[in-house]
């Protein structure tokens, strides 16, 4: 476990000090087909997605969503909560690629006894191509 | 040429209206872990019931996106009736909102309905966009997460 990140720590404009990076395979796409009961076939039949005019097998949108969440929670550690995750799937993403999640500091502000920080995100692949932009609200404690 | 609307006033009439979203379900240990390793996050608190309970949780914790184990994204076709041929169903979108943490043993409901329909012109043609709203209540009657996906028809 890492240190946890106080609300004091935190930059407006800064990185998020963390990335989540997976090589993506037709394993990692049909274990979360199975994980969330999502079997539509464009998922785990190549075939099927070739019709659909795809080059294999796409990465569900959830799945990177997720991603996105394993991001923040590793970075904000056990006393920090997440609050509102977003995502906006923008590219279809294939076996064979590496997708990075990443993210900076937008906003922090204290409000009702909580400290939020607002976080912009994304995926990308190997080539630096932003498949999914996102946006998180978390709060984290404070020091004093 | 006078372009028609890929939205009906049946369609228009639909939004707002309850889906069918499937039935309540109880959070199980073996979920939660096929769905930390699906993202390929072993977290202690998903994985370890004690360590969950040394930190003060009431079993081992679920993942942010557990509610949609099993969610019926496909509930808005089951409403909305089509006045064109969909040749292909994207995922455009997700919003989550999380009020309450999950664990297993907790017992889920959800309930959709229709927000919002849009629609664009693309690459691939017309395009009708669907949000809809889900909402999760526990057991205890507590609001615990809302999501919010998009879901993207290109008309034929």
């Amino acid at each position: 476990m890492n240190a946890p990140v106080y609300f004091e720590d935190v930059t407006i404009g800064q990185d998020i000090p963390h990335q989540v990076k997976e090589i993506i395979t037709t394993r990692s796409v049909v274990k979360w087909a199975a994980a969330v009961k999502d079997f539509y076939e464009i998922h785990y039949d190549k075939d099927f997605a070739r019709l659909m005019g795809m080059p294999d097998v796409i990465v569900h949108g959830p799945n990177k969503c997720a991603l996105l969440s394993r991001l923040v929670l590793e970075w904000i550690g056990e006393l920090g909560k997440l609050h509102k995750l977003s995502c906006t799937h923008k590219a279809s993403n294939f076996p064979g690629e590496t997708l990075t999640c990443r993210g900076k500091v937008k906003d922090k502000y204290s409000r009702e006894g909580k400290n939020y920080v607002e976080c912009e995100l994304w995926v990308e692949n190997q080539e630096g191509k932003i498949a999914a932009p996102g946006l998180a609200t978390v709060s984290l404690p404070s020091k004093n | 040429m006078t372009e028609k609307s890929l939205i009906t006033e049946e369609m228009r009439a639909a939004i707002g209206k309850p889906l069918n979203s499937g039935g309540s379900f109880e959070v199980e240990k073996g979920t939660i872990r096929n769905m930390a390793e699906a993202m390929n996050y072993l977290n202690p608190l998903y994985l370890d019931e004690a360590y969950a309970r040394s930190k003060g949780h009431s079993s081992v914790l679920a993942p942010p996106m557990l509610p949609t184990y099993d969610l019926q994204l496909s509930a808005p076709l089951e409403v909305l009736k089509f006045p064109f041929p969909v040749v292909a169903i994207l995922h455009g979108s997700d919003e989550w909102e999380f009020m309450a943490d999950v664990h297993a043993g907790d017992v889920l409901t959800p309930q959709g309905k229709i927000m919002n329909l849009t629609e664009k012109d693309g690459n691939r043609g017309k395009m009708l966009f669907i949000t809809s709203e889900i909402t999760y209540t526990n057991q205890r009657g507590e609001l615990v997460a809302v999501y919010r996906p998009t879901e993207i028809m290109i008309a034929g």
